[in-house]
């Protein structure tokens, strides 16, 4: 009984320092998706700004509201 | 989508925001510090001060962006006219405040600390404001541990004796969950009834975790009923 258990904890052990060491992004990776999402139509074809500053002033200067939208391009 | 977006798009300075998790990128937290969570995609619309002035829900249609902007445009306008001075835009634009959630109940009442010349109207929603503060309070820090949970769930039930009922669609679900807890704890049939038919009202066409949820709070109230599985 003692050695079942003591296995089981082993195996447990090594099935969680696997899975610490699944791979991560690379930095590149993560360049590449970003560019990519960018690329996606519903960004490509209107006035986004990337500068929330440059999103202030210009809502200041033409007497508009913000639309801002939050994503994220590290995972789907 | 896309084409029409382009149109609808026209009359807002367009703000996006990739995190990417690049190493060096900034404002990672920008959607956490305007609304506490992150949650992607998120659509919010906000004054040229950078202030919210509303948020969507999960549903992106035009119609829906639109309406979200119709709301925050008359919440942009009783801003600039409680600084004129206007009151009633003061009162305005504070229980909006309170209702998306950008200030606390407590700030709200040291706003309005006289409320006697609200409307009716204004008087309601002030009240469901005022309880939906205090849903937030009971559950918040709330824990998986029975004793934290049961103690939500008995505060819960006392605005329900109250006669107390939210209608914010964040309120509706935590505050029967808790209410429900509590019921089935001293065997309150009617209330645990009431709970799942008032989250039916809501949700009853819905399908996924709501079947579950329906499955496993029918089962329970049979079980009070002393009706057996």
């Amino acid at each position: 009984m003692k050695i079942t258990v003591a296995t089981i904890l082993f195996l447990v052990g090594i099935a969680s320092v696997a899975m610490a060491q699944r791979k991560q992004p690379t930095q590149e990776e993560l360049i590449s998706k970003l560019a990519a999402k960018k690329e996606e139509a519903f960004l490509r074809n209107a006035a986004w700004r990337y500068d929330f500053d440059k999103a202030k002033e210009i809502a200041q200067k033409e007497d508009k509201r913000i639309f801002a939208y939050f994503t994220r391009s590290y995972a789907p | 989508m896309t084409e029409e977006f382009q149109k609808f798009s026209d009359q807002f300075s367009l703000y996006v925001k990739i995190v990417s998790r690049i190493e060096g990128d900034v404002n990672e937290d920008q959607l956490y510090k305007l609304v506490g969570r992150q949650a992607y995609p998120t659509v919010l619309y906000l004054d040229s001060d950078g202030e919210l002035l509303g948020k969507l829900g999960s549903t992106r249609t035009i119609e829906l962006m639109q309406r979200m902007a119709d709301r925050g445009n008359q919440i942009s306008e009783y801003k600039k006219q409680s600084k004129a001075g206007d009151r009633n835009a003061l009162i305005e634009v504070t229980i909006a405040r309170l209702e998306i959630n950008t200030i606390s109940f407590e700030e709200a009442s040291k706003v309005l600390p006289d409320r006697e010349d609200f409307s009716t109207k204004q008087k309601e929603r002030w009240g469901f404001a005022e309880l939906s503060n205090k849903i937030h309070l009971l559950t918040r820090g709330v824990g998986r541990d029975s004793e934290s949970r049961m103690k939500a769930a008995k505060g819960m039930y006392t605005l329900y004796k109250e006669g107390r009922r939210p209608v914010a669609d964040t309120d509706i679900l935590n505050f029967w969950n808790y209410v429900m807890l509590h019921a089935e704890s001293i065997r309150d049939v009617d209330a645990y009834e009431l709970g799942i038919e008032s989250v039916r009202e809501k949700y009853g066409n819905r399908i996924g975790y709501w079947k579950k949820w329906f499955a496993k709070h029918e089962a329970t109230l049979r079980k009070l009923k002393g009706e057996g599985n």
